[in-house]
């Protein structure tokens, strides 16, 4: 059987600065804008793009992740020439191992798409919110003969060491990248969304299995093909494009789709896996008489008895009477009880907060051990973790997943504080 | 082995709906859409799946393509498998005496050859019309400790209301000694729900008999009060919540009640289980409130935009309320917009309306019935059809009905008055 495309999609990262809301799933799993989990953008977009053949590398805690895709079904990945493959690390063989990096992770898996013989492998990100065509750069990858097109995007010169950039020709042939570079030539920065020539693909893993050190392509591949002169060229996108790296960026990725410009999510059609966790079957939202909700997301199995002002609430959460809930982001099932507060925080799935509880409060501070991601005041509380009734927590706090009433011994936990990492 | 083993359900899904008007007019009555998320005939699917039932015939006859496009497969309700499952049977022709249904009971003749593939012990008789959480297993159960030949699930109804249900009188123990089908001063309150068990053999003999008989071929007239005196039968008391929303004055009740958590509707608690996947519900994103809306007492479905103030009503998914917009004592379902400055109180509004800016609709209880149908809407409901559009600043008054499609952009009207149609 063969089909023209196959996407691969690297799922498999952890990503260390999300702290909590990766200590039991990959960041591709993370969950986004109430519903979705962040893979679901380049399930979506492979899917509009044609693309028939897909497959999920996945390597960290994959049990949520595989759950969520399932048989690929929400994204109509099934059918006698459709797939969708969830593609684990595996021994046997006498060099398979742990994935060492995004090339090791493709060449382990060179059987899988080379069975569907395709022309091209879109190599993909599934940790990126965006709504990526990739048509133009196939279309501009069939036109330019290219071996590798590599999608861009403009970003403002001062974060561009943030990424890899490249520096094209007026015929947009890559002729400069590098990888973070403090000060790079160019500001076009990689959104790490390949497309491959397939027999080129696998000469270079083959290439770089032998030699390689890192087994990133950024690292190895890229600048390999380059130095060999190897049909390598840009792509410019300038669509919707978001990136996650702290907990800090994570929470304003969240809050965008509450501003007047943020993209309009019933036109764009995401699709996710619907399958709720819960028993029975999305219940629509539930606003009782005493209910005060504005200027926020929404989602089914909730019932609101209190008020909720600028948040993004998943399904199944319930806003007890009394309770405020502002600026946050609540994940399933949360309870927020009757009179406690949320300010500015980030609650993992399963989280309850006692009652007249209040998190967020007091100064903005950074976390003190975890600045670097988590900088701007915002509170978050690992998974399944059950906050006493009346307890003070600040702001800028990390709070472990599955902490119990009986592990909180004080009556105030101070901002910038870390408790159970 | 469970008592639902060896159980074929047949499920009567090819109702009329005429009571519901234009509601039903396009679609089956176990299809119209309830609650904002489900649609009626979910209720009786659930609670076949939570019985432990594992095989379905489902009777359609009557516009039955939203139905088949709900029910697909089986698969929300777990009814796929080697063994599980969910069969159309639409009426068929190719042996001499096929036709269209002509009763509940011919319906089942009509498909006595599906059935005798299934070897079933016992037949469950459904219909797909019903708002209530109900153990069939707990009946059939009683229907095997009994050794009944058919047992007929029952509940109390108001005595006024009588004469709208087949009503029974028993014996101490339960049996069933007298039966009347829809009269006027009945023996009885205890009505029959309409969910019945059968021995097979028996069911069979008895619809083989009926339909030789050529009288007619409904349970409630012609089989039931055939079997009394000849046959066990078993009366199955139930007290829950039960509805039959076969008129807009129930169905209107029976959505509100929803939203009261002392009506003993609940929805989350009964495990209602529907076809959420399906075609334009499944992408749906999460719903919007903007920062000048207003919810409370009301469900709200997924993708909705609300803007405006939504007060005791039920917004399907895809709905958009927008600034300045009041709806109140209302339904409004799938994609339907409301716009600016606009108030809707006391209506239905089916999937797809249009309605521009500072329309009124509706004006609630205490106003003339409809004219046209008197019998259908004297409730003070104001009733708007799949599709239809409304130009801005157009008033409506209670009691009214448009047809599904009527569009009233550029038509020079005055202001609709309570109880009128407009049928094109």
């Amino acid at each position: 059987m063969s089909v023209k495309i196959v996407g691969m999609v690297l799922a498999g990262g952890r990503v260390d600065e999300l702290l909590v809301l990766t200590a039991k799933r990959p960041k591709s799993a993370v969950h986004v804008w109430g519903t979705y989990r962040i893979i679901d953008f380049a399930l979506s977009n492979l899917m509009y793009a044609g693309i028939d053949v897909v497959g999920v590398l996945s390597q960290y805690r994959p049990y949520s992740l595989a759950t969520h895709l399932g048989n690929g079904e929400p994204w109509d990945f099934i059918g006698r020439s459709r797939a969708l493959r969830v593609l684990s690390p595996f021994r046997g063989a006498a060099d398979s191992d742990w994935y060492k990096g995004t090339a090791d992770a493709l060449y382990q898996h060179i059987d899988f798409f080379e069975r569907y013989a395709p022309e091209l492998v879109v190599v993909a990100s599934g940790d990126h919110i965006s709504a990526m065509d990739y048509r133009p750069m196939i279309r501009q990858h069939y036109a330019t003969g290219a071996d590798l097109t590599i999608a861009l995007k403009r970003v403002p010169r001062q974060q561009a060491h943030l990424y890899g950039t490249a520096v094209l020709d007026p015929s947009g042939r890559v002729v400069i990248y590098q990888e973070k570079a403090p000060n790079p030539k160019g500001n076009l920065a990689s959104l790490t969304v390949y497309t491959f020539n397939t027999t080129c693909l696998i000469e270079r893993l083959k290439q770089n299995a032998r030699e390689g050190t890192t087994f990133q392509i950024y690292s190895e591949i890229i600048p390999r093909m380059l130095a060999e002169r190897a049909n390598v060229f840009g792509w410019v996108f300038d669509g919707y494009w978001q990136y996650a790296r702290t907990l800090d960026s994570y929470y304003a990725a969240n809050m965008h789709i509450l501003d007047a410009e943020a993209p309009d999510l019933a036109a764009w059609k995401v699709r996710t896996n619907l399958n709720p966790d819960t028993p029975g079957d999305p219940v629509p939202a539930v606003f009782r008489p005493s209910a005060q909700v504005r200027s926020s997301l929404i989602c089914y199995n909730a019932v609101f008895e209190g008020s909720v002002e600028h948040s993004i609430l998943s399904p199944g959460v319930v806003v007890e009477r009394g309770a405020v809930v502002r600026d946050s982001i609540v994940m399933h099932r949360c309870r927020i009880g009757a009179g406690a507060r949320v300010d500015r925080a980030i609650l993992d799935k399963d989280v309850h907060i006692g009652s007249g509880a209040q998190v967020g409060r007091g100064e903005a501070v950074p976390n003190e051990r975890h600045a670097h991601t988590l900088s701007g005041g915002i509170t978050v509380i690992g998974k399944g973790t059950h906050i006493p009734a009346d307890l003070h927590i600040g702001r800028g706090c990390v709070l472990a997943t599955d902490l119990h009433e009986s592990d909180f011994s004080s009556a105030r936990i101070p901002s910038g504080a870390t408790v159970g990492l | 082995m469970r008592p639902a083993a060896n159980t074929l359900v047949m499920l009567l899904a090819g109702g009329v709906g005429s009571r519901l008007n234009i509601l039903a007019s396009e679609r089956a009555k176990p299809a119209v859409p309830f609650g904002g998320a489900f649609r009626i005939i979910d209720f009786t699917l659930s609670n076949v799946m939570h019985s432990g039932l594992e095989m379905v015939g489902l009777l359609t006859q009557y516009r039955p393509l939203s139905l088949m496009d709900h029910v697909r497969n089986g698969q929300p309700w777990d009814l796929v498998g080697r063994t599980r499952g969910v069969r159309i049977l639409p009426p068929h022709t190719g042996s001499k005496d096929a036709d269209w249904y002509k009763g509940t009971a011919d319906a089942l003749y009509q498909n006595l050859g599906f059935m005798q593939d299934y070897r079933p012990e016992k037949v469950l008789v459904l219909s797909g019309d019903h708002i209530y959480r109900m153990d069939y297993e707990a009946m059939i159960a009683a229907h095997e400790a009994q050794g009944a030949d058919l047992t007929i699930a029952a509940m109390p109804v108001p005595w006024d209301e009588t004469d709208r249900f087949g009503v029974m009188v028993t014996g101490a123990d339960g049996w069933i000694t007298d039966f009347q089908e829809k009269v006027k001063h009945a023996k009885s309150n205890l009505a029959s729900m309409g969910i019945y068990v059968f021995s097979y053999p028996v069911l069979e003999e008895e619809l083989l008999a009926v339909v030789a008989a050529k009288q007619g071929f409904d349970f409630g007239k012609n089989i039931i009060p055939g079997m009394l005196g000849r046959r066990k039968l078993l009366c199955y008391p139930f007290t829950g919540y039960w509805r039959d929303v076969g008129t807009i004055r129930s169905y209107h009740e029976a959505n509100m009640d929803c939203l009261d958590p002392a009506s003993g509707l609940d929805l989350q608690q009964w495990e209602i289980r529907t076809a959420p996947d399906v075609p334009h519900i499944g992408d749906r994103a999460p719903a919007i409130l903007g920062s000048r809306a207003s919810v409370s007492n009301a469900l709200v479905a997924r993708g909705c935009q609300i803007d405006g103030e939504v007060v005791h009503s039920i917004l399907f998914p895809g709905v958009r309320v927008e600034e300045g917009a009041v709806v109140r004592d209302a339904l409004i379902m799938q994609d339907s917009v409301i716009g600016k400055g606009s108030r809707i109180e006391y209506a239905i509004v089916d999937k797809r309306c249009a309605i521009g800016a500072d329309c009124v609709v509706g004006r609630g209880p205490g106003v003339p019935p409809n004219r046209e149908f008197p019998g259908h809407l004297d409730c003070g409901i104001t009733l708007l059809g799949k599709g239809t559009a409304i130009p801005s600043r157009t008033r409506i008054g209670g009691n009214c009905i448009l047809y599904p499609g009527v569009n009233l952009t550029g038509r020079a009207l005055d202001d609709l008055a309570d109880g009128e149609t407009i049928m094109e």
